[in-house]
């Protein structure tokens, strides 16, 4: 519980409950937006939500604890992107096009990017590098393998890019970030 | 002095700072993806407004709620209300020296760019005006996020006020309303993004960008302490944005079915802008090939493609001495890369103008094929494996047939070639021939 409640892990479920009503309201009301912008934009506020409630408010001091704490950072992260993913799934299945596997793909390799970011540069810059990117996605051809956030349908290179970076980036998460500091909630 | 001295300290210390190669790597890719000509102005102006707001602006936004909140999450705003400095000095302090760094990266990049292309452009100049709403949009980014983090010092306030930037104005830019026809038009929120801002909506932009600032501070003034004044103040910052948004909707020009004419928002007759072709530049001898002033630095090269696409063809009945090349393009593409397009010349030179179509273009299989044959020569574009045109809208797609037929003509000898063009060239310009008389 203390792990939890160090972690915001309450109001990080509020904000994804906030993210995926936000993602139903666009789809219902905005519903003639183009499609590739709906799979770059919508998994973009979960995704940076999941990514900075990786940070721990301990530093190093979180160390020293008996219970094994990569794999608790792991769990937690992974049940926050499931949850995260169920409900952009829920909220998308307003859509008259079926996007869920591609919002799921997406969320999952932006959330990867953040907690990667997070890893380098502090987790509280964590939405630095899914936000980076989908700007940079939003002027690339689709057709280029680096746009995999908006390719459509879902195809195994863009699936590929998404798995990689959601398994990389929570392995990243796993380990402990001695660049936290206790000071900062 | 001591402000500055004081913007300089922060500015050091300051967590923007990390954006600034962000920023910068950010844009240079978006531009290079965008294809930037750096000997054009008009490519120079356009992707400078398109490719750095977008990805700097939320960014700062971010920045600014992350250092916003800095102090209320250490607890230490009680022991700074104790300094002698004004509170809403600090903060104002704090908030540009956060701009500060978005404000220089995108300098950068300005004059970067501006540098390349003075010294390759022919024609055209630098737009200071997009340059300066860019950088007064950056500071209102900066204004607003900054607010939210004082506002909210919670860790997630920076990530959300960054997404909001960004899927806000990039829904603005492309914010598009389905028309009866099935089709989709630009709606005119889409000027409010400053990737779209034009000329004539270029001082109402800056009034708005303007505005949003004044209100952000005024809302951090009136959160410190709530009094009429401040209220005042806040009231009168809300001016500007409205006005600006008020003259931007104005500014769209629509149709007045019932007087036929355009106007503005205001019912106002909008006159058509007079615009004066600058005076073309011209090269070549035997095949002439005029082009607007900036494509100026591909003009020999294109007026080589042109006299070898002539070449086979000296001396028939219908061509001219000297041929001046009609329809020339422009392209761009990571393969060709830039160049002044002669492919559009074909059209004059297999066929009579009393055979062309709608749209000035080949009809006529056999003048496509042998079209297609001059094309193949010069390495351009045939449009041979391109789908039908569905529309039939005659933009002069060769078909199947002709394609093959321009094929098997590329492989005869060149006496061969002129042999044949010699005897059938006159009634091919005509439109008399058909597939069945080519080789």
């Amino acid at each position: 519980m203390l792990f939890l409640r160090s972690r915001l892990a309450g109001p990080a479920l509020v904000w994804l409950v906030a993210a995926a009503l936000l993602a139903w309201l666009c789809l219902v009301r905005y519903d003639d937006l183009p499609l590739d912008l709906t799979t770059l934009a919508l998994p973009l506020l979960p995704a940076v939500v999941i990514g900075v409630t990786a940070r721990s408010p301990f530093g190093d001091a979180e160390e020293v604890a008996s219970r094994p704490l990569p794999l608790f950072r792991v769990l937690y992260l992974a049940g926050l992107l499931v949850i995260g993913i169920a409900l952009l799934i829920g909220a998308a299945s307003v859509a008259d096009i079926d996007l869920r596997l591609a919002l799921a793909r997406t969320l999952v390799g932006y959330t990867g990017l953040a907690l990667l970011c997070g890893r380098v540069l502090g987790y509280r810059l964590a939405w630095l590098a899914p936000l980076a990117y989908a700007a940079v996605t939003l002027y690339l051809d689709t057709a280029s393998r680096w746009a995999w956030p908006k390719q459509l349908p879902v195809e195994s290179w863009s699936l590929f890019c998404g798995l990689l970076l959601g398994a990389l980036g929570l392995l990243a998460a796993a380990q402990a970030t001695p660049g936290d500091q206790p000071d900062d909630l | 002095m001591t402000t500055l001295r004081l913007v300089a300290i922060e500015a050091r210390h300051n967590a923007a700072l990390l954006l600034v190669p962000v920023i910068l790597l950010g844009a240079w890719y978006l531009i290079d993806a965008q294809l930037w000509e750096p000997y054009l102005w008009s490519s120079t102006n356009e992707l400078l407004r398109k490719s750095v707001v977008p990805l700097a602006g939320p960014a700062i936004a971010g920045a600014a709620a992350w250092i916003a909140g800095n102090d209320r999450r250490r607890a230490i705003t009680d022991l700074l209300s104790t300094t002698p400095h004004p509170t809403l000095s600090r903060h104002l302090t704090r908030w540009f020296a956060t701009a500060v760094w978005a404000l220089l990266a995108y300098v950068v990049v300005a004059v970067y760019m501006f540098s390349r292309t003075t010294l390759h452009a022919t024609w055209g100049g630098p737009e200071f005006w997009s340059v300066a709403i860019a950088e007064v949009a950056l500071l209102a980014f900066a204004a607003w996020g900054y607010l939210a983090g004082y506002l909210s010092a919670s860790r997630f306030t920076a990530p959300i006020v960054a997404v909001v930037a960004f899927s806000g104005q990039m829904f603005v830019a492309n914010s598009m309303a389905a028309m009866g026809d099935g089709t989709q038009r630009s709606t005119w929120p889409t000027l409010l993004a400053v990737s779209n801002v034009t000329e004539r909506s270029a001082p109402w932009q800056a009034l708005l960008y303007a505005g949003l600032t004044f209100t952000a501070i005024a809302a951090l003034w009136l959160a410190q302490r709530r009094d009429l004044v401040r209220g005042a103040l806040l009231a009168l910052a809300i001016v500007p944005v409205v006005g600006g948004v008020v003259m931007i909707w104005a500014g769209v020009p629509r149709w007045d079915y019932a007087n036929n004419r355009l106007v503005d928002g205001w019912g106002n007759t909008i006159a058509a802008e007079e615009y004066t072709a600058p005076e073309p530049v011209c090269r070549g001898d035997d095949v002439v090939v005029c082009v607007h002033p900036q494509f100026q630095p591909w003009l020999d090269r294109a007026v080589l493609d042109a006299e070898h696409l002539v070449a086979p063809l000296r001396g028939l009945p219908g061509i001219a001495s000297p041929v001046e090349c009609r329809n020339i393009g422009f392209g761009t593409g990571r393969n060709d890369g830039t160049r002044v397009v002669v492919d559009g010349c074909v059209d004059q030179l297999v066929a009579d103008e009393s055979t062309l179509g709608q749209y000035g273009r080949i009809e006529n299989e056999a003048q496509h094929a042998i079209g297609v044959w001059l094309l193949a020569r010069i390495g351009g574009h045939t449009m041979c494996g391109m789908s039908v045109d569905p529309l039939d809208l005659g933009m002069g797609f060769p078909s199947e047939s002709a394609c093959d037929a321009g094929e098997r003509f590329a492989v005869l000898t060149e006496a061969e070639q002129r042999d044949w063009l010699e005897t059938h060239f006159a009634d091919l310009r005509t439109g008399r021939l058909t597939l069945a008389d080519l080789p």
